[in-house]
């Protein structure tokens, strides 16, 4: 049996969404890179007659502090999130069945026994930083 | 038994801590993705960094008479020369690369012996020409730098200027004479300063010239060696003396990473030995951080401010001799310290792909030269 194609994606969307936060801050990342490396370009950022000038200079400190950011603020956030994730599903999962009794052999095959009530849905996962 | 809260912030810890050893383990092996590429010489990128010099040598050729505006004094000179001699290890690895490369090595050994490249040479002595002095006991080495390009271009492009030739046999011919002169193993940059680097380019130049012409130079290199054994290494940290009186040897500036580093690259064209003997100085002087790693500028015990030679120096360490140690490291096959160098170079600098080109986007002109000459250091050692 197959999970509904809907549900699935509901789950999958589920478990991204506490990552789409980082998606603008990298989507900005990437822009300003492009932007940076064309108004650099050849030129590069410093001269023999010092910094061409100061906008370019602050942009240029702008894209290392971005960058030192992006590189080490994604994998950790990244890391820090599926791992209290982890451990949320290991909360949720259910506990292992009793030990049969004895008298197994003398109680009604699976089929006949009363299903239990269904769980109701778990709230979706919200692993704040 | 543990309360809810307490386990949650446990695993809000536990998370954290998980965060911190993913970062300390993506942050280097993201900047470091190509220094194995890099130290084995893989061909794309070292085309790639190519094209980028390749571009700028052509079209600063066509605009050369404006290179005085842009690219003034020793910036000048050194990154038409570092782009001849990357080019020119490029064309002694990869032989089929010669057709389309070497003229561009010439080109930019004719641009780094331009006389506007060596006009604060001139302005240094005082209006002196170094080629109108060649008769003269003045040193002139800073013209080294170009008279190694020169070399280089003569080594692999078999078009080369007769006459350009000729006056490249002339200044190779005053540097040997005036460095048997010396008892010191040193001659001057300017009035009264010697730089060993700038010396170490001296004998680069002289033994590239001998491998080109056969002329017989063993006798002065020999004599060169040992001198910088003697008189320029300072025997506690293992570093060259940055700057020395040129007649007494007497130092006029501590040992030093910067000048250590660019002094083990040029060494390696002449003196395998000598070469070797300034990397493992300047391996002492490797410190890493997080995988990181980068030159401090000066010896254990020894402080200082950063100048044009070592570029900034931030918490002791230089940025000009963390480039420059990627030569050496590279070519003896320190392959940790090249990638722990290489990542702090990938980091700050900021590479880019652009088509068939890729560039460091905060070098610039100089920036790529050097780094294209030092990230394929290793086919110009000397045999």
């Amino acid at each position: 049996m197959t999970a509904h194609p809907g549900s699935r994606r509901a789950r999958i969307w589920r478990e991204l969404k506490p990552f789409a936060s980082l998606v603008p801050g990298l989507v900005a990342y990437g822009i300003l890179r492009v932007v940076f490396s064309h108004v650099v370009g050849s030129g590069g950022f410093a001269t023999p007659e010092g910094v061409p000038s100061t906008g370019l200079a602050v942009f240029a400190l702008v894209m290392l502090v971005m960058r030192l950011a992006v590189l080490v603020l994604v994998p950790l956030i990244v890391t820090y999130r599926i791992v209290r994730r982890l451990f949320a599903l290991g909360d949720r999962s259910p506990a292992p069945p009793p030990s049969p009794p004895a008298s197994l052999s003398a109680s009604p095959p699976a089929a006949l026994a009363p299903s239990p009530p269904p769980s109701p849905p778990s709230p979706p996962a919200s692993l704040p930083l | 038994m543990i309360g809810p809260k307490a386990r949650r912030w446990g695993v809000r810890v536990v998370a954290l801590a998980c965060g911190l050893v993913v970062a300390r383990l993506f942050v280097p092996w993201w900047c470091g993705r190509d220094a194995a590429a890099w130290l084995r010489g893989d061909p794309d990128l070292q085309h790639q960094l190519a094209a980028e010099l390749v571009a700028f040598e052509t079209v600063d050729d066509v605009h050369a008479a404006k290179a005085g505006d842009r690219f003034a004094g020793e910036w000048a000179l050194v990154t038409h020369q570092m782009a001849a001699l990357g080019l020119a290890q490029l064309c002694l690895a990869h032989p089929a690369w010669k057709p389309e490369l070497a003229p561009v090595v010439t080109i930019a050994a004719a641009n780094s012996f331009l006389p506007e490249m060596r006009d604060f040479g001139t302005r240094a002595w005082r209006g002196e020409d170094a080629m109108a002095s060649l008769g003269g006991d003045h040193g002139h080495a800073y013209l080294a730098y170009a008279a190694l390009a020169l070399g280089m271009a003569r080594l692999v492009d078999p078009a080369f200027p007769p006459a350009l030739a000729a006056q490249h046999d002339a200044l190779i011919a005053a540097y040997e004479r005036r460095l048997l002169a010396s008892d010191t193993g040193l001659i001057e940059t300017y009035p009264g300063e010697a730089y060993p680097t700038d010396v170490a380019a001296v004998a680069a130049a002289i033994a590239v010239h001998g491998r080109v012409t056969h002329a017989p130079h063993e006798a002065v290199l020999r004599r060169w060696a040992d001198r910088v054994r003697a008189v320029q290494i300072d025997p506690a940290s293992g570093l060259v003396l940055q700057r020395m009186d040129a007649r007494t040897g007497a130092p006029h500036d501590a040992p030093r990473g910067s000048g250590t580093g660019l002094a083990a690259y040029f060494a390696g064209f002449a003196d395998r030995g000598v070469a070797e003997l300034l990397t493992a100085g300047i391996l002492r002087q490797v410190s890493r951080r997080f995988g990181f790693g980068a030159i401090r500028e000066y010896p254990e015990g020894r402080d200082g401010p950063g100048d044009v030679d070592s570029g900034p120096v931030l918490f002791g360490v230089s940025v000009s001799a963390t480039g420059f140690a990627l030569a050496p490291t590279r070519a003896f096959g320190h392959a940790d310290a090249f990638a722990a160098l290489y990542r702090t170079t990938d980091l700050f600098g900021l590479p880019i792909a652009d088509g068939n080109r890729r560039r460091f986007s905060i070098g610039g002109p100089i920036g790529n030269a050097l780094l294209l000459a030092f990230l394929t250091s290793g086919p110009e050692l000397a045999p």
